[in-house]
């Protein structure tokens, strides 16, 4: 179920609100927890039934397996050797059913080429979400095993943590030392809700409003012919694209965001405003902060980070970031988009980075930001050689501009402009009125002229003319 | 490392201040009440069955079964069911087309608005494969019945036609180029090319010769390049030898109909000689029906009233006319030759009608019946250039 749904929107939230805020049945207040754990595990393996009918059997034994993995490693505190056994067979098994679901099909493409084999790779379906709650679970197994948390007592509480449906399908990767004390105890009020209420309906926007409408643009022209797109016109349309995947990704964890702080949880922030910084280092740590930090925490500082000399830490580094660019898709496109930034960033931290800092500040953002952009060229290529073509176009092969490129610009150039701005964050401020009564009306305006415009994009979406009389 | 959470005061609108447990509680009950009162009006609002506009069936409430449940198409039934019968549905497609185009955006499913009103089908890119062979295979035919004149008529697009109100003056590819990369692969002793732009030359009004609404050239179009055909191969037809009649003035085309609804209508006209020398029979084999008019004035009753031109596209259609020829027809053709075909009655006792994306029969049979004094091709050229049928039904 995505959260731009009617089914979602207008059936599950009220539904699952429902039940979490009224008494409809008589606890003990310190019971009352469990009982709301209670309400959103059932609420989230129902939302992931909803999209996955079959594959969330996997997910309750994988849920299972790792919730005795914790009891396990926490019960044999005094054997050191079988805990390290267990700890190791537990990720390598994590691992492997990741690895089988994602890449299976992607490892036997690359065998078959190495070696001519013809070996038929059966079907297989990404279960959604998978790479969010492997790492969610790494993450407990990994913290339980090095003692940076206890082990969770109560199956429920393990349950709630890795299915929580507003962050389930799309992040931000939730760690469990962070998530932890909330599971007992967390403060569920107005003040929360109304806050969560805003996050969603931002996010809401974000994804349907932005990152739908732009999207357009840059599917239309890779649809195209990419030898006659001209050099103008493939800017705009990576430009578009650039923007589509901030608003639909970030969107997408404003909306998780806000959906946790109506049911009183605390996620980390995932996104701060990427497009605004000013080097590659910067921009990680304001992408997708959720997953960078989970690399660094899990991959780089035990691979031993930058601690063990240059050399090592390049390799580790170069490691690190194509694990990264692995888990965003099985291709090798993406293989290199996470290689393209390993080496960027290599070269950033031992050759270019003092050059870099004499550079004005605004010369930093661009250059920073163009290096990202061409990133995305390579991330929304369905393939390498498709990534080089578009590229090809971007510096002039298909001549500086084409036929459609006015009207492109023309029919997009006032939503590019809002979204720009908003990416920029030039809206975080605005309106400056200094009558807070109006300024708080306005404000209230905007966010119901947001969802309603939502539910009319949603609706329309469907317009579906059956044109049988077509010729 | 601890990460900073998303807080309260991350919000972009909190300001300095914190919001007050009042506002706070306004947002959480206006966010509740929205929820709420879309689930009521979902309820008292009856399912509908059809969509006019969309001129498609809506989704029902799905049947909930385990194997429906088991496959997910419960789940997915049940999300179009809810938008399909969303409250006032069409009022918020409209509202969004409207907004949308408040915004600069000027394209919905692939038909662009231009200016003045005029919708835009979107142009079939040239294939060369796929042209290459359609020619051939026209090429193979005109050899083997060299006997007959033959001509073709490839309608350009009002994309190319009307450019200058196309939106944002976008110009797609050149027709006119693609025009002649079809006249230069065509050849036969007997065989001519009709230009359909050099047709439309004389036109005072290019915008009389497309619909504002529907994709396909107007009868006036139609008669200029009829009346080209007609000097070609010296049928000795005038326009005034020919009525032109309104029949409708509240046509909404399938260009409309891609869109989104819009208010502008079009008048069809339909042009029928004035001498109605005799009488004809039209019959559809296929279909075992057999009528004494080419037109169909119960279609202008229905949404789509372009069919009141034969009634719409068949297969085959067989015209018997009294006229006082020998000469005996065979036109291929798409939509485009409809509003043409009565034009043509006068000059030739018979007419043999194939449509290839309907034909399924020999074309050799066709051949054997008559012996045909004429062929022609009647196309549009978006249609011409996609079309894959063409060259099987000729070598058939």
């Amino acid at each position: 179920m995505l959260f731009s749904s009617a089914t979602f929107l207008f059936v599950f939230l009220p539904v699952v609100l429902l039940f979490y805020f009224l008494p409809l049945f008589k606890t003990q207040p310190q019971k009352e927890i469990t009982k709301k754990n209670a309400v959103l595990c059932l609420a989230s393996l129902v939302f992931y039934a909803w999209g996955e009918p079959v594959y969330i059997l996997l997910m309750l034994i994988s849920i299972y397996f790792n919730y005795n993995i914790g009891l396990d490693l926490a019960a044999l505190g005094r054997h050191p050797k079988q805990r390290r056994q267990i700890f190791i067979a537990a990720v390598v098994f994590n691992l492997l059913v990741l690895g089988f679901f994602k890449y299976y099909p992607f490892a036997v493409d690359n065998l078959n080429h190495l070696f001519r084999l013809e070996i038929r790779a059966a079907q297989i379906s990404l279960p959604i979400g998978i790479s969010f709650y492997t790492f969610q679970i790494l993450s407990y197994v990994i913290d339980v095993y090095r003692g940076k948390c206890t082990a969770q007592k109560s199956l429920l509480s393990f349950a709630t943590y890795i299915t929580m449906f507003p962050q389930l399908i799309a992040g931000p990767i939730v760690q469990y030392g962070d998530i932890e004390r909330q599971l007992r105890t967390r403060k569920i009020g107005i003040r929360k809700f109304a806050a969560g209420v805003l996050f969603f309906v931002r996010g809401l926007g974000k994804k349907v409003l932005f990152a739908n409408t732009i999207g357009a643009v840059y599917t239309e022209i890779t649809a195209r012919d990419i030898s006659s797109v001209g050099m103008l016109t493939a800017w705009f349309g990576i430009l578009c694209y650039t923007l589509q995947i901030y608003f639909d990704f970030s969107g997408y964890s404003d909306m998780a965001i806000g959906l946790g702080k109506m049911f009183g949880f605390d996620f980390v922030q995932n996104f701060n405003f990427p497009y605004t910084a000013s080097s590659i280092k910067d921009f990680w740590s304001r992408w997708h902060i959720s997953l960078s930090t989970w690399f660094r925490d899990y991959v780089y500082i035990p691979l031993g980070g930058n601690r063990k000399g240059t050399a090592r830490t390049i390799i580790n580094l170069l490691i690190v970031w194509s694990l990264t660019g692995l888990w965003h898709g099985a291709a090798w496109n993406f293989v290199a988009w996470g290689a393209y930034y390993g080496i960027l960033l290599i070269l950033e931290k031992y050759v270019f980075g003092s050059l870099v800092e004499k550079l004005p500040y605004w010369a930093k953002r661009v250059l920073t930001m163009l290096i990202v952009i061409v990133g995305w060229v390579f991330f929304s290529a369905e393939s390498f050689s498709g990534a080089a073509q578009y590229l090809g176009a971007m510096v002039g092969r298909g001549g500086l501009w084409d036929s459609t490129t006015g009207y492109l610009l023309m029919s997009n150039l006032l939503p590019f402009a809002v979204m720009s701005c908003s990416a920029l964050g030039y809206f975080r401020k605005f309106p400056k009125l200094r009558d807070s009564n109006i300024r708080l009306a306005l404000q209230a305006l905007g966010y119901a002229a947001v969802f309603a415009l939502c539910v009319v994009n949603l609706v329309s979406d469907t317009y579906n003319p059956f044109l049988y009389f077509r010729f | 490392m601890k990460l900073p959470t998303a807080k309260n005061h991350d919000l972009p609108t909190s300001g300095k201040r914190n919001y007050t447990t009042l506002v706070c509680l306004v947002i959480a009950v206006a966010f509740a009440a929205f929820l709420v009162l879309h689930t009521l009006l979902f309820l008292v609002t009856p399912d509908l069955e059809l969509s006019e506009s969309e001129n498609r069936t809506l989704q029902q409430r799905p049947k909930l079964t385990l194997s429906a449940l088991a496959d997910g198409s419960y789940m997915k039934k049940f999300e179009t069911y809810l938008t399909d019968q969303f409250p006032n549905r069409d009022g918020l497609i409209s509202f969004h087309s409207f907004f949308a185009t408040l915004t600069g955006h000027r394209e919905e499913n692939g038909v662009y608005l231009g200016r003045r009103g005029f919708l835009f089908e979107k142009q079939t890119p040239l294939d060369q494969d796929v042209l290459q062979k359609t020619t051939d295979a026209i090429n193979t035919f005109l050899e083997r019945e060299k006997h007959a004149k033959s001509a073709m008529i490839l309608a350009p697009n009002s994309s190319y036609v009307l450019q200058k109100y196309m939106p944002y003056h976008l110009h797609e590819d050149d027709q006119k180029q693609q025009l002649n990369i079809v006249k230069k692969a065509l050849h036969g002793d007997k065989f001519s090319w009709i230009s359909v732009l050099k047709a439309y030359e004389k036109a005072e009004d290019p915008t009389t010769l497309y619909y504002r609404t529907d994709h396909h050239w107007t009868t006036f179009a139609a008669q200029r390049a009829f009346l080209s055909l007609s000097s070609k191969w010296e049928l000795g037809a005038k326009s005034s030898q020919f009525t032109m009649e309104p029949v409708s003035d509240h046509f909404s085309g399938t260009l409309a109909s891609s869109y989104g609804e819009r208010k502008i209508r079009d008048v069809l006209y339909v042009c029928a000689p004035k001498k109605a020398n005799g009488t004809y029979t039209v019959s559809y084999p296929t279909q075992n029906k057999v009528t004494a008019s080419v037109f169909d004035s119960s279609k202008l009753e229905q949404k789509n009233q372009y069919e009141i031109f034969l009634g719409g596209n068949f297969d085959k259609i067989e015209i018997t006319t009294t006229a006082e020829s020998e000469d005996t027809l065979l036109l291929f053709k798409d939509s485009y030759a409809n509003c043409m075909i009565p034009m043509l009655t006068p000059y030739f006792s018979k007419i043999v009608v194939i449509d290839p994306r309907y034909f399924s029969d020999s074309l050799n049979d066709v051949l054997e019946d008559t012996d045909f004094t004429h062929v022609l091709f009647v196309y549009n050229l978006n249609t011409f250039l996609a079309d894959k049928s063409l060259s099987g039904v000729l070598a058939s």
